[in-house]
């Protein structure tokens, strides 16, 4: 009883943009009352699926969704030793950049770091990716998902360039792919070929675990 | 009645004879495409002697074009002008490697690191250095920095960081523009030299610190508008977003708390000197409009993004009486629609911004460099066609 209701004061923390400090001490005390580093990692799953509801709402704003990202990174650091893997089972893997002729990173960021609280293995490739990079990165890595991000609006070619590169290589089969940025929408996914567009962090991290869970990926652990 | 005239009426929340245009800044390369052969020339290709000679063949190469466009308006920069002596490091693949490894933070090859601390990459496409990372992350940081002795917090008046805003103005007179000087936003400066968790997390935990560094940058900026009253500006725009396109950076509550009532200090500065002060911002503001306008004082908004719901219409009916507007053909749609659909989008946006006075034609930001340039020339024709008072167009 008193562990559940301590894991309950993690999501809630989280979803209350609580300072870093208290939501580390939530987590310590939820360990010392016998909870599992996975049950932990689930209080966090609900926490930053709360943050998810009320930023749709407009009741979170963008900078409270960085922090709560961060904070919920630094717990999944805390509990990493704990598993004995040496990491908590992966979600899935999820590769993504912003395209090429986009320096833009802001947005591609916040998306990683949300991915990453959510026990997604993100490779971060950077801004200005080319279509070779992307591809490379999902030959080597074999990820689940691959993200593209692109703020200006030109860079829906560099998008394209990029479906076109993975459809060549015979990769396309291989991974599903999200694109997102202010240069994206519907139309554009679906113009160039690719599964879905996300509208915000939130909409991504949504998109990453429907796509993992499809893919037979590690079964997402908050969905029992 | 000239064009300056136009565009001080304008301000001055009166109907002038056309619709002043006003461009922030166009992408190097449509300005040397609009004034082939003119081309920039790059401060590599110039030795340091010949900065003088630079600034004015770049100077004129600008505002030669901004007249030959039409336009009403032509900005300078003083704030954050570099003074004279201090050159960009731009940092070789192992500094970049060995800055990355000993601080965590993103400093990338081929950036530099400005006077205010901020990562700047040059974006080879636009031809313009753009803000890319922050490389403070403590409040210790920060405090060291601005007690630096070449902190430019403690050197608003060196020498060297008028040198272009005054060549930029004399140009200007001749062609009978008015000027904007431009500052940086505190809100803006601050959070850009942090890596953005790290910012808000000391906005959250840390606001007598916050308060110190916007009360350090609002003093800054004062002095600004003080340098740019006497340099002959017509106003000042205070750049940087506090916005995007789902709404407000952060909680309307902690910019009406620690920005706005800073920001009116600004705004009485200007006030004080007799000239005009208006926020930009990218985004959807509609929900900061009322601390803009109530506790900022401000006279003017910039940007008015449609691409985030910002309708100028609506704006117009509820604020068109106290501020002007500067706005707001999308970017989006410069870059992504026909010349047909943009002049429609013009003629609408006349329609609902221009009866009455108080506005100023501009784009939603600025000319990118992805924005086809045929498109931004069919919006100046059709403001320049159907932007004359009254507005009659249908």
């Amino acid at each position: 009883m008193r562990k559940q209701r301590l894991l309950n004061d993690i999501s809630s923390q989280l979803a209350q943009c609580a300072r870093m400090e208290s939501v580390k001490g939530a987590v310590e005390d939820a360990l010392r009352a016998g909870a599992e580093p996975l049950e932990v990692v689930d209080a966090v799953s609900e926490g930053l699926d709360e943050v998810g509801r009320l930023y749709d709402e407009r009741e979170v704003f963008l900078m409270e969704l960085v922090l709560v990202g961060d904070t919920a990174s630094e717990i999944m650091s805390i509990l990493e030793p704990l598993f004995k893997t040496g990491a908590p089972p992966a979600r899935g893997r999820v590769v993504i950049g912003t395209v090429r002729g986009d320096l833009h990173y802001i947005g591609k960021d916040i998306v990683t770091v949300m991915l990453r609280s959510k026990g997604f293995g993100v490779v971060d490739l950077g801004v200005d990716v080319s279509a070779d990079r992307f591809v490379s990165a999902v030959r080597e890595e074999q990820p689940a998902v691959l993200g593209m991000s692109g703020l200006l609006t030109t860079v829906v070619d560099s998008m394209r360039e990029t479906m076109d590169a993975l459809r060549a290589s015979g990769l396309r089969g291989r991974t599903k792919v999200m694109i997102g940025g202010r240069a994206a929408s519907e139309d554009v996914a679906e113009m160039i070929g690719a599964d879905a567009f996300g509208a915000n962090a939130v909409d991504a991290v949504e998109l990453a675990t429907r796509f993992a869970w499809s893919e037979g990926e590690v079964a997402p652990v908050d969905e029992g | 009645m000239g064009r300056r005239e136009d565009f001080i009426r304008a301000i001055n929340l009166e109907e002038p004879e056309r619709v002043p245009l006003g461009e922030l800044s166009i992408d190097p390369p449509h300005i040397e495409t609009l004034m082939c052969p003119a081309r920039f020339w790059s401060p590599e290709d110039r030795p340091a002697a010949e900065r003088i000679e630079l600034f004015k063949h770049n100077a004129e190469v600008q505002v030669r074009c901004y007249d030959k466009l039409g336009m009403s308006l032509v900005v300078c920069n003083v704030a954050l002008h570099p003074a004279r002596g201090w050159s960009a490091h731009v940092l070789s693949r192992d500094e970049a490697e060995d800055l990355r490894e000993e601080t965590g933070l993103r400093y990338t090859a081929g950036t530099f690191v400005d006077e205010w601390s901020r990562g700047m990459v040059f974006d080879a496409d636009s031809k313009v250095w753009i803000q890319q990372y922050g490389t403070m992350s403590t409040m210790a940081d920060w405090e060291q920095w601005a007690d630096s002795e070449d902190c430019p917090l403690n050197t608003p008046y060196a020498e060297g960081r008028d040198e272009d805003a005054k060549i930029v103005i004399e140009l200007a007179e001749k062609c009978d523009m008015a000027v904007a000087g431009l500052l940086r936003a505190p809100f803006a400066t601050l959070f850009e030299c942090f890596p953005v968790g790290v910012y808000y997390r000391l906005q959250l935990e840390q606001p007598e610190f916050i308060n110190r560094a916007v009360e350090a940058y609002t003093e800054y900026n004062v002095k600004m508008v003080e340098v740019y009253a006497d340099l002959g500006c017509d106003l000042v725009i205070s750049t940087g977003d506090l916005a995007h396109t789902d709404g407000p950076l952060m909680r309307p509550e902690l910019f009406d708390e620690f920005y706005f009532p800073p920001l009116r200090r600004e705004v009485e500065a200007a006030h004080a000197a007799g000239i005009k002060y208006a926020k930009h911002t990218d985004g959807d503001v509609r929900s900061l409009l009322p601390g803009l306008v109530h506790v900022a004082k401000v006279d003017g908004v910039h940007s008015l993004d449609p691409s985030a719901g910002v309708d100028i219409g609506e704006i117009k009916a509820e604020f068109g009486d106290v501020i002007f507007l500067m706005g707001n053909i999308s970017v989006d749609h410069l870059a992504l629609k026909s010349e047909a659909e943009i002049v429609q989008e013009a003629k609408q946006i006349l329609r609902k911004a221009a009866p009455g006075g108080g506005f100023v034609f501009c784009s939603s930001n600025s000319w990118y460099s992805h924005c086809k340039l045929r498109n931004c020339l069919a919006y100046v024709r059709a403001v320049q066609e159907y932007g004359q008072y009254p507005i009659t167009v249908e």
